[in-house]
């Protein structure tokens, strides 16, 4: 009786150690994937507005959000394929809030800007534009 | 098994820094040298890929732009590019591999035969040495001149960095605190084995000293993020050699003589906890059960696990945070590492040694590679080190993409 119960409290606590090592890796490796998913949306999305920017000489006039970017390059032909939102895992959707990545431009759409934001907050995750920050690596 | 798994961790990050986000692959090598078969990594200041053939011959060497030439900007970006050499050195050829340029540019380039196929013929010297592109005969592609132009020094630019930092001579200069730090190592090593009561009697001021000046003064506490640190990049010999032999020392003294001198002499935590046994009624010492004692015995093997992983998924994760030691940093010191300290301090109110029996990686580190008496079998910290050596080659061979989705 004394033995298994000692066994079950040797197994119980190796359990909730484990437990433990595994949500200290799951949560930054959590963030770790995400990170990936932006990074490799916001690469997709910097080509199609390259590309935008070959056709008309100039980059979209208007400030927009990421899905408000997303289907404004679909719509315009210079985005194929899905991109998805990497921090819901579905398609942008235009009827959502707001989201992380943002586009501006300057006032004769000469340079862009396309920043990301950590989900929830105002601080820059990344950012790639046409002057200083040209590429995430 | 510990030199196993650090050799695992540095061949993991020598990969990851000479290939970066996007490994070169074989079959875009092939392109140019059809008989490739593996790509092995260069750890020197070259930091590429060596191309092999089926039998293991090497028969090339590879190397990318990026991210060396990320501030070399063509129309609307940089450009990474792949520049494949053969066995003598020479240039066969170079390729687009990812483009923060303007698309359309970028095509007009790749398309530019007489251009893509200049580079070929050169040796890596007589490439990293271009100055002057027209007298070398390398003209840019009419319509995408920028782009182009970029290429070409992204080019010249990377191997003559990898050029520079070939016989690139390192000094070593010892400084005060290391003088310091190889007198903490002898003292520590003197109070181990001179067992002489005279001598032993001035074993507190030594304690003293460990905490105030080599913890709190100095901060040169041997830790997880310090040892992990080293492994993936390289041993500071030259910047601080005190501190490099201090650690190594460390951790052969106990393989060598049985002796824990670092953990039972030298560390400021472990001199910490034991003041505060001596300072407590001994009515407050409370006795770990058994199964508390074997359940608590993992949580340091926890911990490596967690450090291991750490390191080969390139988490963002603080490994100050799961140890003391830079509490003692305390101008630095982050909210993770001084609940670490605080709380592992006020247990060891209760039961003494507590942080460095049941919570410290590096400790259990130290006490794996220490010498026991009687025979030589495999026990339970062998399994132990076999399975974190298992950890370590699964996530090694198993590709990083996999795990970061």
């Amino acid at each position: 009786m004394k033995k298994a119960a000692s066994i079950s409290i040797r197994l119980f606590g190796l359990l909730l150690i484990a437990g433990v090592g595994g949500i200290l890796i799951a949560l930054p490796l959590a963030d770790k994937r995400e990170e990936r998913r932006v990074r490799d949306m916001l690469l997709t999305v910097q080509e199609a507005l390259q590309n935008y920017h070959v056709a008309e000489e100039l980059y979209p006039r208007n400030f927009m959000t990421g899905a408000q970017l997303v289907h404004f390059l679909k719509k315009e032909g210079f985005l194929e394929g899905e991109v998805k939102n990497p921090w819901t895992g579905a398609e942008f959707s235009v009827e959502s809030e707001s989201d992380g990545l943002r586009y501006r431009t300057d006032s004769i759409a000469e340079t862009y800007e396309l920043i990301v934001f950590k989900p929830g907050t105002e601080i820059e995750q990344f950012r790639l534009d046409s002057t200083e920050n040209q590429s995430l690596e | 098994m510990l030199l196993a798994i650090a050799w695992l961790i540095r061949s993991h990050h020598e990969r990851i820094r000479v290939q970066g986000d996007w490994p070169i692959t074989v079959s875009e090598v092939k392109t140019f040298l059809p008989e490739a078969h593996r790509l092995k990594v260069d750890p020197g200041p070259r930091g590429g890929l060596e191309v092999t053939n089926a039998v293991g011959e090497k028969i090339g060497y590879a190397v990318r732009t990026m991210p060396d030439s990320r501030d070399i900007v063509g129309y609307s970006g940089p450009s990474d590019v792949l520049v494949v050499f053969d066995a003598e050195d020479k240039g066969v050829g170079i390729a687009f591999r990812q483009s923060y340029d303007t698309p359309s540019h970028v095509e007009d380039v790749k398309m530019e035969f007489l251009f893509m196929e200049s580079w070929n013929g050169r040796a890596w010297d007589a490439i990293a040495e271009i100055t002057d592109f027209n007298e070398a005969r390398i003209y840019g592609v009419s319509g995408a001149t920028r782009t182009s132009e970029a290429v070409m020094e992204s080019i010249t630019h990377r191997l003559a960095v990898a050029k520079g930092g070939e016989g690139l001579e390192r000094k070593v200069e010892f400084h005060w605190n290391d003088f310091a730090l190889l007198g903490f190592l002898v003292g520590g090593c003197l109070f181990a084995f001179w067992k002489r009561k005279a001598f032993q009697r001035w074993r507190w001021i030594f304690s003293v000293a460990t905490i105030g000046l080599l913890g709190l003064w100095m901060g040169d506490l041997i830790a997880q993020s310090l040892v992990v640190g080293w492994v993936e990049s390289r041993v500071p010999w030259e910047a601080t050699p005190g501190l490099v032999i201090f650690v190594i020392a460390a951790f052969l003294l106990p393989w060598f003589t049985k002796q824990p001198v670092y953990c039972q002499f030298i560390c400021p935590h472990g001199n910490l906890q034991r003041w505060m046994m001596k300072v407590v009624p001994a009515t407050w010492k409370r006795l770990l059960p058994l199964d508390g004692k074997w359940v608590g015995r993992w949580v340091p093997v926890m911990l490596v696990a967690v450090v291991v992983a750490v390191s080969f998924l390139q988490l963002d994760f603080d490994l100050a945070g799961i140890e003391p030691f830079d509490a003692y940093i305390i101008k630095s010191a982050g909210v993770a590492t001084i609940c670490v300290a605080v709380v592992g301090l006020a247990i060891s109110l209760f039961f003494p040694m507590a942080y460095c029996k049941y919570g410290c990686p590096t400790g259990w580190l130290l006490e794996f590679v220490r010498k026991r008496s009687g025979k030589d079998k495999f026990s339970e910290r062998d399994w132990v080190g076999l399975g974190l050596v298992a950890l370590a080659g699964v996530l090694y061979l198993v590709p990083l993409n996999v795990w970061l989705g």
